[in-house]
């Protein structure tokens, strides 16, 4: 992978050349056959992975039913664990080759002493990392916004045209708000 | 109205000092980010900002009480999300995107709010000063425990709507998918996070909140 392909990735754009060229030095490449696990899911690993040939599933077990679903396909250019970097949570979800897949890791032992020394490439990256962010929880919050504003229409596009049913489940959903207005 | 205060770095030291939000800061790294802020008194009902306003700060509650609110709603009134206390930071994401402001925020009583501005915060982080690094970094911790409440609410919104276990997977999952790290089960994990904030649950500005 080269600096040109990493500074045309969001979370890379606060990045000087300088910058990303320290973090290109730490970046290990990983390459995966289908079928092959990249990210287990419920692990404590911490490190970040940049798609940059292939094709993944994003898979979750409901550790109730032992039930797989596929969440999504990331392709080329997709940033996988960039909350677990900085937060250190357990994996949501697998991460699994669908095709030969190359990837690159950032790896957390190697980013975080960059922190440390006050290595300005990680927090740069960091910053990043906070826009991609504030992007998703305007989209997340747009996206709650929006179906309480029209429980129908959401109901309605997830196959539900009983016009009984709508107004039934429309009516239950805005009860159950808990509006303090 | 909103009016400048004269800043006392002293006292407010050892106001942010003993807020969760500061407690890997050092001495001398609270001082360098509270001379670069500015201190604004709000008399009570007064709005700090409103939603769709243009911003570029981020403000930190030292006294009084801030609500966010919002307009879901043609009809009626803005719906009250929450009541932020002393210690808690709010409108940090306009400070990162410079976008325009998700919600209302009303100062509840007469409020202090420490002010941080954008051009400041980019000067301080431009010269390579660990304060600066280190806020970064809360506010990233901040916004991904926001993402996961909000992610979370969302699921619950769905399955309230359609009933369907995996319909609220799925679509929770959006940013699970993008971020596999959005936890399904957060509360577990982040409270055993010994840098994120503790108080969050109930400091934060969350842009929603919803009563089991």
């Amino acid at each position: 992978m080269d600096v040109d392909f990493m500074k045309n990735l969001p979370i890379f754009l606060p990045l000087s050349e300088d910058e990303t060229t320290t973090l290109l030095r730490i970046c290990k490449q990983h390459v995966l056959r289908p079928g092959e696990v990249l990210v287990e899911q419920a692990a404590t690993t911490r490190s970040l992975y940049i798609l940059e040939r292939g094709e993944v599933a994003v898979v979750y077990e409901d550790p109730l039913t032992g039930r797989h679903i596929e969440l999504a396909i990331l392709g080329e250019g997709a940033v996988i664990g960039e909350m677990a970097l900085i937060d250190s949570a357990p994996r949501s979800a697998s991460i699994i080759a669908r095709t030969p897949t190359v990837v690159q890791e950032l790896p957390e032992k190697q980013f975080h002493r960059l922190m440390a020394e006050n290595d300005p490439a990680p927090y740069s990256l960091i910053r990043g990392i906070n826009l991609v962010l504030c992007e998703r929880l305007r989209r997340v919050n747009g996206n709650i916004a929006q179906v309480m504003r029209s429980p129908r229409s959401f109901l309605k596009q997830h196959g539900i045209t009983d016009a009984d049913e709508l107004e039934r489940r429309s009516r239950a959903f805005r009860e159950s708000i808990t509006i303090e207005g | 109205m909103a009016q400048r205060q004269d800043k006392k770095i002293e006292p407010l030291y050892h106001f942010l000092a003993k807020t969760p939000l500061f407690e890997h800061f050092k001495r001398e790294e609270i001082t360098a980010l509270l001379r670069i802020m500015e201190v604004w008194k709000y008399d009570a009902h007064e709005p700090v900002f409103k939603e769709n306003d243009s911003g570029d700060s981020c403000y930190i509650i030292t006294s009084g009480a801030i609500g966010v609110q919002k307009k879901i709603f043609e009809e009626g009134n803005e719906i009250k999300l929450s009541k932020l206390k002393p210690g808690t930071i709010f409108g940090q994401v306009s400070l990162i995107d410079r976008g325009p402001r998700s919600a209302t925020c009303i100062a509840l009583e007469p409020s202090v709010l420490l002010k941080l501005r954008r051009n400041a915060f980019d000067a301080l982080f431009h010269t390579g000063h660990v304060t600066a690094y280190k806020f970064q970094d809360i506010i990233a911790r901040i916004m991904i425990q926001q993402l996961r409440l909000a992610d979370q609410a969302y699921a619950r919104i769905i399955q309230q709507l359609t009933g369907d276990q995996a319909e609220q997977i799925s679509e929770a999952g959006e940013s699970a998918a993008s971020g596999v790290s959005a936890t399904l089960e957060w509360h577990e994990n982040t409270e055993t996070e010994p840098t994120t904030p503790t108080h969050t649950e109930e400091y934060l500005e969350r842009d929603f909140t919803f009563e089991d």
